[in-house]
Formats: structure tokens, sequence, C-alpha cells
């Protein structure tokens, strides 16, 4: 799930990747008329202010990042955090990668099957 | 090319942490021991969920994970056995020491401080100061000055460790001279491969710690878990073909007959 407090992470690190004060930042919200405090954007990189649909179309907007990635849900498989640390990583290596997540979810839910956590229908024996 | 020796010289901070990890390494070989289990293998894949397998292309010696509220540590078996022993060391270092920030980041990377951490546990897990220091009495009992490459071929070997990481815990404890470092630490360069294997085997040793292992390899929990759904008519003898298949094991060399349609 999303909350205020990935947004504001992630507002965080691109406005860092992009080499910009919140001072700086402030007063190029305020050049597209939208007024805010050093204080009010260190708030809502804490998560503790909320955002409102100007603001955060705005924001996107001048940290060159699209509302989506703003708002993608969470990722938490091996490929994608591999990806968020390493920016060479090659089409093989990425392969490899799967490879070991697949396995490991298929681990996790023979676990799941092996305590009855998962119901299985009689015949379905595809797990 | 000269090796900067700044291993040696630890900042106040640096000892902080060294006698932080110290306590953390004893108290987990403890508590292990009084189990009966020993090797650090062992000690992994009853902690977490252990997988080992050779991987050619991501270029990373392992990695601790945190996926679906379990651990997982990866081990990259294409390394030395001695290499990947410590990798072991060092992921199990995060395991203990980082627990929550891996729940929270679900990976860790590029930390110089936690990296840190991590390295100094496998170390003193590994070749904890007196166990090296009795050893090397027993087995090499030479002045600083004296050391040679078979002293450390001995000592690495007993700990089964890499002979580069032997080496510089030595160096670090004081039991071999600093000014030799860079000249025994020559030996282990890519480039003197073969001249260490014959040192090893001059020494009467197998290659084992200085060759990759590429074992394929999980937890015993998990193998076992596998052949028991399979048992118990939960999964189908095509799952498990391929779950055994990642480990390079077939449902025959279990035992099972061969299912070829269900």
């Amino acid at each position: 799930m999303i909350d205020f407090n990935i947004i504001g992470e992630r507002i965080k690190k691109q406005r860092n990747s992009e080499g910009i004060s919140q001072k700086r930042f402030a007063e190029l919200l305020d050049e597209e008329n939208i007024s805010m405090s050093r204080e009010t954007i260190s708030k809502i990189e804490n998560g503790t202010r909320a955002v409102n649909a100007i603001e955060i179309d705005t924001i996107c907007r001048i940290l060159n990042v699209s509302l989506d990635e703003i708002f993608e849900d969470e990722e938490t498989d091996l490929v994608s955090l591999f990806r968020t640390y390493e920016k060479n990583i090659s089409d093989e290596m990425i392969e490899e990668i799967e490879f070991v997540q697949d396995f490991i979810d298929d681990l996790i839910m023979q676990k799941k099957i092996f305590n009855d956590e998962m119901k299985l229908k009689k015949y379905d024996r595809s797990w | 090319m000269e090796k900067k020796l700044d291993f040696i010289e630890e900042t106040p901070r640096e000892k902080e942490i060294r006698k932080k990890v110290q306590n953390k390494a004893k108290d987990l070989r403890i508590r292990w021991a009084q189990k009966g289990l020993f090797d650090i293998f062992e000690i992994i894949e009853n902690e977490c969920i252990l997988i080992r397998k050779p991987l050619k292309n991501i270029n990373v010696s392992g990695f601790t994970t945190y996926l679906n509220d379990n651990f997982i540590i990866f081990l990259n078996s294409t390394y030395t056995l001695g290499h990947e022993r410590f990798s072991a060391a060092h992921e199990l270092g995060h395991y203990i020491l980082h627990e929550s920030k891996l729940k929270k980041d679900k990976i860790l990377f590029d930390n110089e401080k936690i990296e840190y951490e991590a390295t100094q546990f496998a170390v003193e897990l590994l070749m904890p100061e007196e166990g090296v220091r009795e050893i090397f009495d027993k087995i090499v009992k030479l002045p600083p000055n004296k050391i040679q490459s078979r002293h450390i071929i001995r000592m690495h070997n007993y700990f089964r460790v890499s002979y580069s990481a032997m080496l510089k815990r030595l160096v670090f404890l004081g039991l071999c001279n600093k000014d030799l470092y860079n000249g025994l630490r020559e030996i282990a360069s890519l480039e003197n491969n073969e001249v260490l294997k014959k040192l090893e085997m001059n020494e009467g040793y197998d290659l084992s710690l200085i060759e990759s292992s590429n074992v394929n390899y999980i937890s015993k929990e998990y193998e076992e878990i596998i052949r028991s759904n399979f048992e118990n008519n939960k999964i189908s003898y095509k799952k498990l073909e391929s779950l055994l298949n990642f480990i390079g094991k077939k449902p025959q060399d279990y035992g099972y007959e061969v299912l070829e349609d269900e």
C-alpha cells in the first residue's frame, strides 16, 4: 500500500538526485505559483503533511519524475531491489536474479503448503 | 602495487564496533555449539533460508534479503569455498546485526558502516583472536618476522578461510610482521593462482578452499518440506522435479519412481 511516507521518501530521493536543495525547491515551486515554505517541504518529505493533487503534479514536473513513479506500489521483488541500487545491471544478471526470485517464492509457497496454510483443491496438484 | 595496510590502524569508532560485533559473534558461536552445530553453513540454514548456487552473471558474493516475512541468505558458489565461507559469515552478520534495517529496506547495499560491521563480525566469527593465537602457537610458533607463505597456508586451512583473509588476520593480530604483508599477499593474487595451488599441495592440503565449490544447496528443512509435500500428494511429480532441478537433483536421487504423466 502506498502512503504519504512512501510518497515523501520518493520526493526527497528524487529531489536529492536532481541536486535541488529544499530552499531552492521552495523557490521553484513559488515560480509555479505554489507557495510552500522549506519547513512544509520537510514535512511532506517526512510524510507528516499531505500533498494535494495540484501540488503533486507541480512537484513531479519540477523534479522530472512521472506521477506513476511516485505512486507505484512498493516493489519487493529482488529484481527491482537490485535495480534501485545498481544502475548498470545486465540482462543476463536480471535473468539470474529472476531465477533466484522464482525459486525463493516457490520455497516459501512449499512451506505454506506443508503447514496447510494453503488451501488446495483436491485434484489441483499444480503446486 | 603497494597495498595500504589501513586495516591495522583502527579508529576509536572502529574499535568500538569491533568490541560490539566480537560479543555478538561469541554469543552466536556458543548458542549454536550448545546445539551441536559448528559449521557456518549449518548455522545459517537454521537461522534463515540458505541458498547456495553458482551464478555466473551476478557479480556479488552473496546477499541477504527479507521477502514475504522470511530472511533469505543467498551465496554465490562460483567463488572459492574459502571466500564463500567468509561471505556466509558476513551475510549472517547482517542478519544478526541489522535485522530491523533489513526488514525495512529488504536488502542492504553500499552502506559503508554496516558493511564494515558485517565484515568485522565475519572476522570475529571465523577467526576469533583467542583461537587464532592458540593454533598459531601450536602449528607455527615463530616470531612475526619469520612468517612465510607456508605458515599462512597451514593457518588458513585450519580455520577454513581464504589465504588472504587469514594473512590479514595474522597481520592485524601482530602475529605476522606488517612489512611482510605485500610480499605474502602477492601469492594469493589471480596471476599466482597456480603457484598457490602448488604450495597448498606441497603442504598436503586438498584445493577445496581455493577452488569454486559450485555447490547447489538449500536449507535441509526446505529439502525435507519439498519431499514431504510430494509424499503427501500435495504437489505433483512435475513440481517436485522442477524444484529439485534447482539444487541439481532428480526425484530418482531420493528413490522416487519416474512418473511420466499424471
